[in-house]
Order: structure tokens, then C-alpha cells, then sequence
């Protein structure tokens, strides 16, 4: 059964924190890499990164607020080609809502892995985040403000990508541990999710971890509420400025077969496009598309500026969500 | 990072904290009961006054003959008998004599004057119809009953003797009269009962809501911004939800009137803007009333997109005239920033051009979007001393982006430095420690970044010595003065028009006579203005010019209409069609006769020329910093030139 339980900050920054946690949970789980955002030296921002020392934690920086591509494909390889090591992999929740796609796209087994998830702080354009990051000594500083205003859902989102903007699952479910920061006052305390009870014994974590106290969880639960109905509002406004070619699937199958820049964009960004294009390469229909959205996390990589003026992202979330919930706008779920 | 912690004791200069009753027992009687914003404006000012006392005087009167019944108490009240209750009596006649005039005044008013920004719904005609039935039962009650018992002193009920005598002359019998009183008498009581129950569910309730928004309103100066403490703790980033806003807050929008005073003085009212303050709060009113009644959250209680237009916040200028204007003591702007920090920190749904401004302050650090070496060419022109931390001086001028960085304000800039050269003072300047003062961020909503600019403005202020700094920029000047004490600064500060006026008083700039045609007319700067009360200085500087001609605008000094440029407007896409600026210059222009329009404020400076250039007025009227105005006058200073003649570009 899930559980959730409350860390204490005791470090001085929520960050220290995590880190702390996921050497205590390496130890203890035996993990022999653990796959992270991390910053490596001379890269103006921190990548994806295999790491097979607790003590290299100290890079990690799982919550930088940029993404510079969708790390699920990667984390697929590390695990795909060493099925007998026994590895963790953190994600933000639209990474892992891929991973989990295309490990069953390709038949993956995840049973060795331990995942673990965050609820997404939302990210940068990836030029504001290297203008914003290189005013300031601190390479950090970015996340740390992205880990302070987590209180409130996150602050300024006309700043984040537009993905994130659109974006109403930044909490994902599939993961054994999940870190809860939206709506949680990060100075003070971090709330963790266990998929299983016990894996905090195993994990080592007992002593670590507190009952949730009500107005904490009271608290969280209205931000989201919150952050749900607004992001809600923005993907309806969106939607609305779509026309007909932009709303059927038979249409966007159209354009990407004519517009190459947007055909060349997806399959080099979408960590799932490649996959549903190749897969029917004989003959690419509808149902193409639909597996294509079927397997869509919602990571935002397939938005970029098309020379046609298609708006490639907002279309696929707006058929993804049709062909999900059987309903064309989101307010009327 | 570190945020700012926020200094509740701090407070700007005038005033101080003193006893919290004290001050709102002062309240309760300047504005509750002498109602002196009310009398602000003759006509309804006086109809307010007559129902007002009239009817204070009617209930304070009728408790006091209810009293008399031994029902209510053991005891017999010995107030009013013998020789005052003649004196009563006549007092009870004139005060239902003022209703029904003040009644009828307003009737007059709603039906045949009917002034633009006054609307009329039921409740009004329902209230003012109640409110002259109940006096006129009254009359009509006593005048059968004085006919029937014909007393002795019936002449000390004025009003009611006349309406007795008429109706004998009418053939009205004592028989027949006595036994319509109890008609009277009763219809006189049940409307009274009326009125009373009336009182929650009419604008009457304003006789409850409105006293106390006034004694509850917080002792903030209004030229301050509330402050998001704990910016990076707090749950809510502004009011996306009615029930977010402060209950004081709320219980203002509740006392509401309508009274329309506010829409009156709104610039962008006036100039056709989608926006009126009286229908903001009227709006949020009726949101405070639906979600009493059904008090469930979510997205359908969202007041942005839902109960208002997701536009409606942009347009106000911030300046303040309606906050000064409103006899409740609503914060207006308050609540319009409020639901900017909701858009610009919340949901980020916000115009483009917002989030253009925005992100040039934060990348530049200037709202002009350039960068650091475009700076204040005349600093080094004049080979001004720049502080390096530790340095001293007397006066440390805090110069502001716009004298930095815009060519207008460059000109005015270089004018004012001049002056105080030649008036011998000790001045520098913090050079690039210098940031934008984040008045255009608070405004436009982004707390943050204007709490960010704020820290980093102090940290730079608290490395160097100065006795005063002079702000020669409106909005940083009430900014540093008003808002930075909330974070804990502690300095003197004043305008450069308080420092000019000074230099001239003591007689250290010494000026030539006017030989131009100039006839000049200054415009008062909302944020010097009304937010700050300084109408003088500039006025008195302008004096001392010799022979200098100066014309006032009809509208000027606390009732100055904004140039449009305040609250961030400056940088917002407008209609051309509703451009406040052109409204003020007609008004400098045409109304005033003036062909030179004097300013002290940058944004005042540049609104008024934006607005000569693109009216093709540029050979007639012309707008001037003070300071350029006052050099023009010194001996070797800067010809001042014909209109026209100096380009402005």
C-alpha cells in the first residue's frame, strides 16, 4: 500500500536533503549506478548521467529547472544493455511517464530498477535557463529558487516552457519512490511517496521519515487543486486558437507527412515518435498517429518553432488528451 | 538566495504607529460622521448630509420617545419634557423635514441630471422611495393627530402644523382625522420596520460596511504596496479566488455604494478604456455575495476569466485618484494589483507586453531594456564623482532609469546635475550599483523581482555614507520612500524639486528673468502628488523665475489627472483611440492655454511628449523637465530655445 511520509530539512537546503536520502537509500538498497541529472564539469547545464559512486551525488541536481532533451531513451539503454545490474533511475514525471512507454514498447523488464520520481518544478526555455544561470556564480541558484517557490505551485509560469505551462500532470504515480515538493514548504520539510510500506525499512529511510501532519497534506492537496483548475484554463485557451487541420489526427498525419522540418524535428526530440513511425514504415496510417499519442508523456521536446506555423506540441497534447479521456476539452472533465 | 524579510513596524515618514483605537476613533469621526470625502462635491455632498442627520436625528428621536413607554425600562426618562420637548419637537419636524429635501434632491439627481458615472439600479430608486414614504407618513400622522388635539404648541412642529392646516382647509374634520391616524400611524411604524429590515439586503448596508472599512482599513500610507511576506512560504501569490483577499479587504467592496466618484476621476475611464474602478469593485462585491451564499471553491469561483475580464487589471494606472477619491476608503489599486500578482505570479496569463517589461527588468535590470554601458552618458560629460563602497558624500543622487536611459529623461538629467553643480552641493552618484528601483515590477505585479531589486538597491545604499539622497524620478523617489522602509531602510530622501526649491530659497542659484513667450504650465506627478503631497516645491521654484507666466490646469494639485504613464502603462501595448496622455496634453493645450508643459517626473516627461509628437504639436506646445527650465534661466546655462526649434528627438 502507498504511503507518504515527511523529511525534515536538516541541511540547510532541500536539495542537501534529497541528496542525503539517495545515498541513504543507495546504501541501503544495494544499487550499484544510479542514473541522475547531474553537472559535470565545463556544461552550462547539468545531463543525464550514470552514476556508480554514492559520493558523486554531490553533482546531482535532479531539479534543475531546464531539459534539453527527454533522458527516458538513455535511462532505457543503461538498463536495456546491463538487465543483470540492479540500478535506480530518477526522473522528472513526464520522463518517467516515457520510461515506463517504452519499456513496454519494447519490452523492457523494469523489475530490477528502482524508480524514482519527482513532482516537476517545470523547466526553462533552455536559452532563458543559460542567460538566467550565467548572471549568477551559483550554478544552482536556479533550482534552489525552483525548490523555494514549489510552496505555491511554482512562481512566474509565463517564464516556463510552453509545455510546462499545459502541463496537468506533473505528479507522477508509476514510480516506488516519489519526492513531493508542489504545494509543500520546502524550506521546512519534503514530503516522500513509497509505493510499499515496508520499502522504508528497506530502503533505510525509518528513521528518517515522520508522520504527515493534516494541514501539510491539507495544504498540498489545495496548491495542486489549484495548479490543476489554472493549467486546465491555459490548455482550454490554447485549444481554442486550433482550426480544423489542427484537431483531427487524419490532420496532423497530413502535415507531418508534407512538412519535413516538423517530420525531422519529432524524430530527432520525441523519445517515442521514432519509434511509432519506424515501427509502420511500410505504410504509415492513422493508426500510426494513435499509437504515437497512445505512447505520449507529455514532455513538450516535440515543440519547436515550425516554419509552416504549426503548433506541433499544442495539436499532439490536444489529441492525446481526446483520444485518452474520449473528450475534446479538458474543462469538461 | 536570501529574500527580504518584510519590517511590519516600519513605516514612512509621516504619521508613525501611535494607539491603533485612537487613530480609528479619528477615523470614525472625520470620515464616518462629519463624512468629510462626501462633502467633497457640493450637490451630493449636501443631499448626503440632509438624509444623513435627517434621519440620525429621526432614529436617535425615536428611541428616545420609544424609551418613554415604562415597557422598555423601570424608570421614567426625564429628558424630553416641559420647555425641551417643544425644543424636540421642533427638531424631529426639521430633521424630517431634511429627508424628504435630500430625498428629493436625489430623486432629482438620478432622473433629470444624471451624471455619467452614476448608475441606477432597483435598490437605489427601492431606497429612496422608502425614505421619503417614511418621513411623509410621519408628517401626515402628526398632522391629524395635532388637528385632533388641537394642542397649545402645535406651531412648534412647523411641517406638520402646515400639512394639519392644509388638510382642514381641504375639509378634513378633527373626527375624521383621528380616526385616519392610526393608519398613519401604523403605515409610519411598518415602513420604519421596513427600513430597517432593508438594511442587509440594500446598499443601506453601507451604514454598517461603510464605517467600518474606514476604522478597519489598515494605517498603510496608500503610496505603499502591501508586501507579500514570505514570498517564497506563502500559499497564495495575489487573489485569483474572492475569498483570497484580506477580510478587511472584503468588508470594503461590501460598503460599496456605487457612487461612482471613483469612475469620475479614473483616467481610464475617462478616456475610454474597458475599465471602470466602480464596476471593478461593484464585480467584486457581487462575488463576495455568491460566494457567501454557496461558498464552495474551485474554478468556478475564479474571479480572472470568470466574474472579470482577464483585461480588466491592465488598464489602471495606479494613481491613486480613486483611492482618494472613494468616501469608503476602498483600495482600488490595491486590489487591481492583487490580481496582477495573481496573473504575472500565478497563472502567468498575462499580455504580452507585460511579460515583455517584465523580463527586460529582470534581464537588464532596467525597464528601457539596454544595457549598462548605454547608461547616463552625462555622468562622465560632467565628470560626476561615481561611489565606490565606503565613499561619503552629502547628497547622493539616486539617478533612476529613466534619466539613465532615455533621451528625454538624459536631457532633464544632465539639466539637474548641472544646477546642483552650480548650487555648490556635494553630490555622486552609485553608478552601475545602481539597479532599476522595481517601482514598474511591484506594479505590474511581480513582487519578486521587485523584492530582489529592492535587496540589491539596499545592499548597494548601506555600502556608502550619505547624509540625503535626492530621487529626481517620481516613482523612485515615493518608492524609496514609501516601500523601502518595509524592508527596513532608514535614510532621508527627497525630490529634486524640494532640493531646487531649497537652493533657490537660500538663494544659491540665481536666475534670469523670462524672455521667451513661455506660458507654462506645471502637471502634477500622481506619485509626487497625490501619493506624497508635494504640490508646492515645484510651484515655488517656478515662482522664483522672474517674470515667468504660470497657468494652472483645471485639473491640478490633489485632483491632477494622470499623464497615463504610471503603473506600468508606460510599457503596455494602449488603443490609440484611448490614450490617456492626449487627454491631459488637451487639457494643458486647450483648456489652460499653456504652451510649455512642466514636469517632474521622467514618465510624466515622456508620456507628454509622446503625446506632442504624435498629435504633430511639436511646433506649438513643448513639455520640460523642471530642471531644464530652471537652467534655461541661469546665466550660461542651455538656450531654452523656441518651441520647435531643439529637436525632440
Amino acid at each position: 500500500m502507498k504511503v507518504v511520509r515527511l523529511a525534515k530539512i536538516r541541511e540547510g537546503s532541500p536539495l542537501q536533503t534529497v541528496r542525503r536520502l539517495l545515498r541513504q537509500i543507495w546504501r541501503s538498497a544495494n544499487l550499484e549506478g544510479l542514473f541522475v541529472t547531474t553537472w559535470t564539469k565545463g556544461s552550462p547545464a547539468p545531463e543525464g548521467s550514470l552514476l556508480k559512486d554514492p559520493q558523486a551525488l554531490n553533482q546531482a541536481d535532479p531539479f534543475a529547472p531546464v531539459m534539453r532533451s527527454n533522458l527516458a531513451p538513455s535511462a532505457i539503454d543503461v538498463i536495456r544493455r546491463h538487465p543483470e545490474h540492479h540500478y535506480g533511475v530518477m526522473l522528472r514525471a513526464c520522463e518517467m511517464r516515457s520510461l515506463s512507454n517504452l519499456a513496454a514498447a519494447q519490452r523492457v523488464n523494469l523489475t530490477r530498477t528502482l524508480l524514482i520520481s519527482m513532482d516537476c518544478l517545470a523547466v526553462f526555455p533552455t536559452e532563458d535557463f543559460d542567460w538566467l544561470s550565467a548572471k549568477s556564480n551559483d550554478k544552482e541558484q536556479l533550482t534552489h529558487r525552483a525548490l523555494h517557490f514549489a510552496a505555491q505551485g511554482g512562481i512566474l509560469p509565463s517564464r516556463y516552457q510552453r509545455s510546462c505551462q499545459l502541463c496537468t500532470r506533473p505528479y507522477p504515480q508509476q514510480s516506488d519512490i516519489h519526492f513531493q515538493l508542489l504545494g509543500v514548504e520546502t524550506s521546512k520539510h519534503l514530503l516522500i511517496s513509497l509505493q510499499e510500506e515496508h520499502l522504508a525499512t528497506r530502503l533505510g529511510l525509518e528513521g528518517a521519515l515522520e508522520e504527515v501532519p493534516p494541514e501539510v497534506e491539507a495544504r498540498r492537496r489545495r496548491v495542486l487543486e489549484k495548479l490543476e483548475a489554472w493549467r486546465k484554463h491555459t490548455l482550454a485557451y490554447s485549444w481554442s486558437h486550433l482550426d480544423e487541420s489542427q484537431s483531427t489526427p487524419e490532420a496532423l498525419l497530413a502535415h507531418l507527412e508534407q512538412c519535413s522540418s516538423c517530420r525531422k524535428h519529432a524524430l530527432g526530440h520525441c523519445p517515442v515518435f521514432r519509434h511509432a513511425w519506424k515501427a509502420s514504415l511500410t505504410s504509415v496510417t492513422v493508426d500510426t498517429i494513435r499509437d504515437w499519442l497512445r505512447w505520449c508523456a507529455g514532455c513538450g521536446m516535440c515543440d519547436f518553432e515550425c516554419p509552416e506555423g504549426y503548433p506541433l506540441f499544442a495539436v499532439v497534447t490536444h489529441l492525446r488528451y481526446q483520444l485518452e479521456e474520449g473528450v475534446t476539452h479538458p474543462i469538461q472533465t | 538566495m536570501t529574500t527580504l524579510s518584510t519590517n511590519p513596524n516600519a513605516h514612512p515618514g509621516r504619521g508613525g504607529q501611535g494607539r491603533r483605537w485612537l487613530w480609528g476613533i479619528r477615523q470614525f469621526v472625520v470620515h464616518a460622521i462629519a463624512q468629510d470625502r462626501v462633502l467633497k462635491r457640493i450637490y451630493p455632498g449636501v443631499m448626503h448630509l440632509l438624509i444623513f442627520w435627517g434621519m440620525t436625528i429621526q432614529i436617535l428621536g425615536t428611541v428616545l420617545n420609544l424609551v418613554q413607554y415604562p415597557l422598555f425600562l423601570p424608570f421614567e426618562i426625564p429628558f424630553p419634557k416641559e420647555q425641551a420637548y417643544l425644543g424636540f419637537e421642533l427638531v424631529m419636524d426639521l430633521a424630517g423635514g431634511m429627508i424628504i429635501l435630500g430625498v428629493l434632491m436625489a430623486m432629482f439627481r438620478r432622473a433629470v441630471l444624471r451624471p455619467k458615472y452614476l448608475v441606477s439600479r432597483w435598490e437605489d430608486w427601492y431606497v429612496l422611495v422608502l425614505l421619503l414614504v417614511i418621513p411623509i407618513l410621519g408628517f401626515l400622522s402628526e398632522a391629524v393627530r395635532l388637528q385632533a388635539a388641537d394642542t397649545a404648541w402645535r406651531a412648534w412642529s412647523p411641517i406638520g402644523n402646515l400639512l394639519a392646516s392644509a388638510l382642514a382647509a381641504g375639509g378634513l374634520t378633527p373626527t375624521i382625522g383621528a380616526s385616519l391616524h392610526a393608519y398613519f400611524f401604523w403605515a409610519h411604524v411598518s415602513t420604519g420596520l421596513l427600513f430597517v429590515a432593508s438594511l442587509p439586503f440594500t446598499k443601506l448596508r453601507h451604514l454598517v460596511t461603510g464605517p467600518l472599512s474606514i476604522v478597519s482599513r489598515p494605517k498603510r500610507d496608500p503610496a505603499a504596496l502591501k508586501a507579500i511576506d514570505d514570498i517564497e512560504n506563502a500559499e497564495t501569490l495575489g487573489v485569483g479566488d474572492i475569498g483570497e483577499f484580506e477580510s478587511q479587504a472584503l468588508v470594503s467592496f461590501d460598503a460599496c455604494v456605487q457612487c461612482g466618484r471613483c469612475e469620475d476621476v479614473c483616467p481610464a475611464s475617462f478616456s475610454g478604456m474597458p475599465y471602470s474602478p466602480r464596476e471593478l469593485i461593484g464585480s467584486l462585491q457581487d462575488s463576495v455575495h455568491t460566494s457567501l451564499a454557496s461558498p464552495a471553491k474551485g474554478a468556478s469561483n475564479r474571479l480572472l476569466g470568470g466574474t472579470l475580464d482577464m483585461e480588466s487589471p491592465w488598464h489602471c494606472t495606479t494613481c491613486g485618484a480613486c483611492v482618494a477619491e472613494c468616501p469608503m476608503f476602498i483600495d482600488q489599486v490595491g486590489a487591481v494589483v492583487e490580481l496582477r500578482r495573481y496573473l504575472t505570479l500565478t497563472t502567468g496569463e498575462v499580455p504580452g507586453s507585460v511579460g515583455e517589461a517584465l523580463t527586460q527588468i529582470e534581464r537588464r535590470g532596467n525597464p528601457w531594456g539596454l544595457p549598462k554601458e548605454n547608461r547616463s552618458p552625462w555622468v562622465s560629460d560632467l565628470g560626476l564623482r561615481v561611489l565606490q563602497p565606503g565613499d561619503e558624500t552629502d547628497v547622493l543622487l539616486f539617478v533612476g532609469c529613466a534619466y539613465n536611459y532615455d533621451s528625454a529623461g538624459q536631457r532633464a538629467g544632465k539639466a539637474l546635475a548641472k544646477l546642483l553643480q552650480r548650487g555648490g552641493l556635494e553630490f555622486a552618484t552609485l553608478g552601475p550599483a545602481e539597479v532599476c528601483c522595481g517601482e514598474t515590477a511591484r506594479r505590474l505585479g511581480h513582487e519578486y523581482l521587485f523584492q530582489v531589486m529592492a535587496e540589491e538597491n539596499l545592499a548597494a545604499l548601506s555600502s556608502v555614507r550619505f547624509e540625503r539622497i535626492v530621487a529626481p524620478c517620481a516613482h523612485c523617489y515615493s518608492t524609496l520612500r514609501n516601500e523601502y522602509p518595509q524592508f527596513g531602510a532608514e535614510f532621508k530622501i527627497v525630490h529634486h524639486t524640494e532640493l531646487l526649491a531649497e537652493l533657490l530659497d537660500e538663494g544659491r542659484l540665481e536666475l534670469n528673468g523670462a524672455a521667451d513667450d513661455a506660458l507654462v504650465t506645471y502637471h502634477d506627478s500622481c506619485y509626487l502628488g497625490r501619493y506624497n503631497q508635494l504640490y508646492d516645491p515645484p510651484r515655488r521654484a517656478l515662482d522664483s523665475v522672474p517674470g515667468l507666466r504660470r497657468v494652472e490646469m483645471p485639473r491640478n494639485r490633489a485632483n491632477a489627472f494622470c499623464c497615463g504613464g504610471g503603473g506600468g502603462q508606460m510599457w503596455l501595448e494602449t488603443d490609440p483611440n484611448t490614450r490617456i496622455n492626449h487627454r491631459r496634453l488637451a487639457e494643458a493645450f486647450d483648456q489652460a492655454n499653456a504652451n510649455t508643459v512642466i514636469t517632474a517626473c521622467p514618465y510624466c516627461l515622456i508620456m507628454f511628449d509622446d503625446a506632442i509628437r504624435s498629435k504633430g504639436l511639436v511646433d506649438r506646445t513643448r513639455v520640460k523637465d523642471i530642471a531644464e527650465l530652471l537652467l534655461a534661466h541661469i546665466g550660461d546655462g542651455v538656450d531654452f530655445g523656441k518651441p520647435g526649434r531643439e529637436s525632440l528627438v
